[in-house]
């Protein structure tokens, strides 16, 4: 199963600080039939979630600036309705629950194991 | 009635209250100045009044302050009680002047702050167990993303090969990374808050409580505290003690920006379901700019960047978020935004 479940393959935006992971993410994601777009920066991502048709979106919790808690709140005051997986390295229980009241599907500690991201992308999409 | 007021307010005072006159013989000394010092009003005679103060100096200052402009507001200096501790206290003394305005003798107040000083080093405390928690968290968070970066590339390595060599080898390093990953998650297990208990806080109880407990801290630096409460306010549910430890956190960031006097605001504001505290502080001659709040990438540098670290953590906790700003007149505002959170 991959992202090419229908005619036009599920598009997916990573919004991380870290590059390489934009990359290296974008890459795996595009491998298994995902269209993928990146950002580092929070704003710049409520931007492109405005303007764009996306199916999921991967989110990074601790970003300099807009971080991601405050990319959640935006999201859930425009209502936006596309599932979020959050991923982090530095989760708490407390930080899960305040990103669950948020609206975020699904709250992955970081190094995430590709297969059970996978999954859990393709489960998200499929239900989009 | 006017003596009977005044001997009513010298016997109950909590503070210490002594009358010395021009030959420095002491007149007056009430049972708190009796409790603080460890000595009775007589044995307090036999013994001069400097030899309270073990820096000498601080005794000289005091004096001559008060000889040349009458009085002294709120000194913080030490004294060395009957036991030989040193006991933090805030006196004022002002002279006493008769109908011929000349000077008669000199009344002083002591305000014990050993409560206070406890208190500061219970937050300095918890500010080096926080900070230690805070770096460690820091630490683990910033190996996490490394590893995922490597965990990523071995992914599309492996993708991209059949040789069983080369696959032998990322099982090795997959391996490894495991073990990578266990010691990361032991570390920030050190920073990981406990799910916090949901406290049934009456808000204005709660701000009067800790202005209660501030105050003379504030008073004896010469800083007016305001405090504006709403009417009507629903019941916090939060963690009462998480939330005392952010009021006094912010307090020594707020009074660390006004190191001479000025005015200290805590405003307190419903907006749908949270509740803000807005901590407004600064003095005229007040320029800096607010520190930044720091959250993952480098460590805090200094006294006030730790404060303000630590209570973004805690009111992250809260479910709630800090934020900071230069206020146009001066000063810095802070805004602690916590849910009012439901009842359990």
């Amino acid at each position: 199963m991959t992202g090419i479940d229908s005619d036009q393959p599920k598009r997916i935006l990573i919004i991380d600080d870290e590059e390489m992971i934009r990359e290296s993410l974008s890459m795996i994601l595009e491998l298994n039939g995902y269209r993928v777009d990146s950002t580092g920066e929070g704003l710049a991502a409520i931007e492109m979630i405005r303007t764009t048709a996306y199916s999921l979106l991967l989110l990074d919790l601790n970003m300099p600036g807009f971080s991601g808690i405050e990319v959640l709140r935006e999201l859930n005051r425009i209502r936006c309705r596309v599932p979020i997986v959050v991923f982090t390295g530095f989760g708490s229980p407390a930080s899960e629950q305040t990103c669950t009241k948020l609206g975020a599907s699904a709250f992955l500690g970081k190094p995430v194991p590709i297969p059970e991201l996978l999954e859990r992308v393709r489960k998200l999409t499929s239900s989009a | 009635m006017e003596w009977a007021l005044l001997k009513s307010i010298y016997d109950a005072s909590p503070d210490a209250i002594t009358y010395i006159d021009q030959s420095g013989r002491i007149v007056l000394f009430n049972r708190a100045a009796e409790i603080l010092t460890g000595y009775s009003t007589e044995e307090i005679r036999m013994i001069p009044m400097v030899e309270l103060y073990p820096n000498a100096d601080d005794f000289g200052r005091i004096r001559k302050q008060v000889e040349s402009e009458g009085k002294c507001i709120g000194i913080e200096t030490n004294i060395q009680n009957r036991s030989g501790e040193l006991i933090p206290i805030s006196l004022s003394v002002a002279v006493v002047l008769d109908e011929n305005q000349t000077v008669i003798g000199t009344v002083g107040i002591s305000r014990d702050l050993r409560a206070i000083r406890d208190l500061r080093n219970q937050i300095r405390d918890l500010e080096t167990v926080a900070t230690r928690m805070t770096l460690a968290s820091q630490t683990a968070h910033e190996i996490n993303n490394p590893l995922e970066i490597i965990k990523n590339y071995v992914y599309l390595i492996e993708s991209g090969t059949a040789d069983p060599l080369t696959l032998e080898r990322i099982g090795i390093i997959r391996r490894e990374l495991v073990r990578i990953a266990g010691i990361v998650r032991s570390l920030t297990g050190m920073a990981v808050q406990p799910v916090l208990p949901h406290d049934a806080i009456d808000v204005r109880s709660f701000v009067n409580e800790y202005r209660d407990l501030v105050i003379p801290w504030l008073i004896s630096r010469g800083i007016d505290l305001i405090v504006r409460i709403p009417e009507s306010l629903s019941t916090l549910h939060s963690s009462v003690e998480h939330l005392r430890q952010v009021f006094l956190n912010l307090t020594l960031y707020i009074i660390r920006a006004m190191p001479e006097s000025g005015v200290f605001e805590i405003r307190v504001e419903v907006d749908k379901d949270d509740l803000i505290f807005c901590f407004r502080g600064g003095c005229e001659e007040s320029t800096d700019d607010p520190h930044p709040i720091r959250t993952t990438h480098p460590a805090p540098e200094s006294q006030q960047e730790i404060d303000l670290s630590i209570s973004y953590g805690l009111v992250g906790n809260l479910g709630g978020a800090l934020t900071v700003s230069a206020h146009s007149s001066g000063g810095s505002e802070l805004r602690i935004r916590v849910p009012l959170g439901k009842g359990e």
